[in-house]
């Protein structure tokens, strides 16, 4: 299965949601509501995003509806 | 969204919130602003004790990206039962995971055993697979999960909000990970 590649990832929005209960019919060892990889490739690759976290500049306070961070 | 770290003694002072606009004029210290005012005061300062430095600014990490996996919002959380992603066949090198920068939410299945966000299952060596710059949210299991695995990596990502260990290494048998810049909170 692939979305996107690590050398082209998917730039486009994509949601790829799924069902399913606890009593709901399952596979052995993969269990259900699951994407389950089995001698197989899974490629899931979305637009870069440095930093993913940091750190914040200065402190906020209570009622603060800004941050400033430090990169 | 965002989520910003609590820097009082209490776990739960950690907020999330939507970013409305990023004010960018320095470059070097960009402003995020957002509507909903901060519950919470979050501290931010390097504070020196003699030759001592340490960093104690709040950390910020962003949760979402363009490709989202997740449990249907309709049904995960209210019965803490999200989506999965499993990897196992037998063998090294037999299976391959690479997933980079995408957004998990709604994942893992509280209190089943094995049901975690994105679990890594007596493989062996996977030198090709990773878990690269996610954010992940409202977990109701473990995050990750290596389970009889060498040489995975999972790098730079941000989990917010999951029941019970967030990278977990099941046997502690397990060598030759590299586990390195997450932010879990």
């Amino acid at each position: 299965m692939e979305v996107g590649t690590e050398e082209a990832p998917y730039t486009s929005k994509i949601t790829i949601t799924l069902h399913g209960q606890i009593e709901d019919p399952y596979l052995p060892i993969y269990g259900n509501k699951v994407l389950g990889v089995r001698h197989a490739t899974l490629d899931m690759h979305g637009v870069k995003r440095e930093p993913v976290w940091t750190t914040m500049k200065e402190t906020a306070d209570v009622g603060a509806t800004q941050i400033t961070l430090s990169e | 969204m965002i989520a910003i770290a609590t820097t009082s003694f209490d776990p739960r002072g950690s907020e999330k919130r939507t970013i409305t606009s990023v004010d960018k004029t320095d470059v070097n210290s960009p402003i995020i602003k957002f509507a909903e005012p901060l519950i919470n005061k979050h501290f931010a300062q390097i504070q020196t004790f003699g030759s001592d430095t340490i960093d104690t600014r709040a950390e910020v990490g962003l949760l979402t990206r363009n490709v989202v996996f997740r449990g249907d919002p309709e049904t995960s959380l209210k019965n803490t039962y999200g989506a999965t992603i499993f990897i196992h066949s037998a063998g090294d090198d037999s299976v391959v995971a690479r997933l980079s920068y995408i957004e998990l939410t709604d994942v893992g299945q509280k209190s089943q055993l094995g049901r975690y966000a994105v679990h890594f299952h007596m493989i062996g060596a996977i030198h090709k697979s990773y878990v690269k710059g996610l954010g992940l949210h409202q977990g109701f299991n473990r995050a990750f999960t290596i389970h009889g695995n060498s040489h995975l990596r999972i790098l730079n990502n941000f989990v917010y909000d999951v029941f019970g260990h967030t990278v977990f290494i099941e046997d502690a048998a397990e060598t030759k990970n590299y586990i390195e810049g997450n932010l879990i909170m």
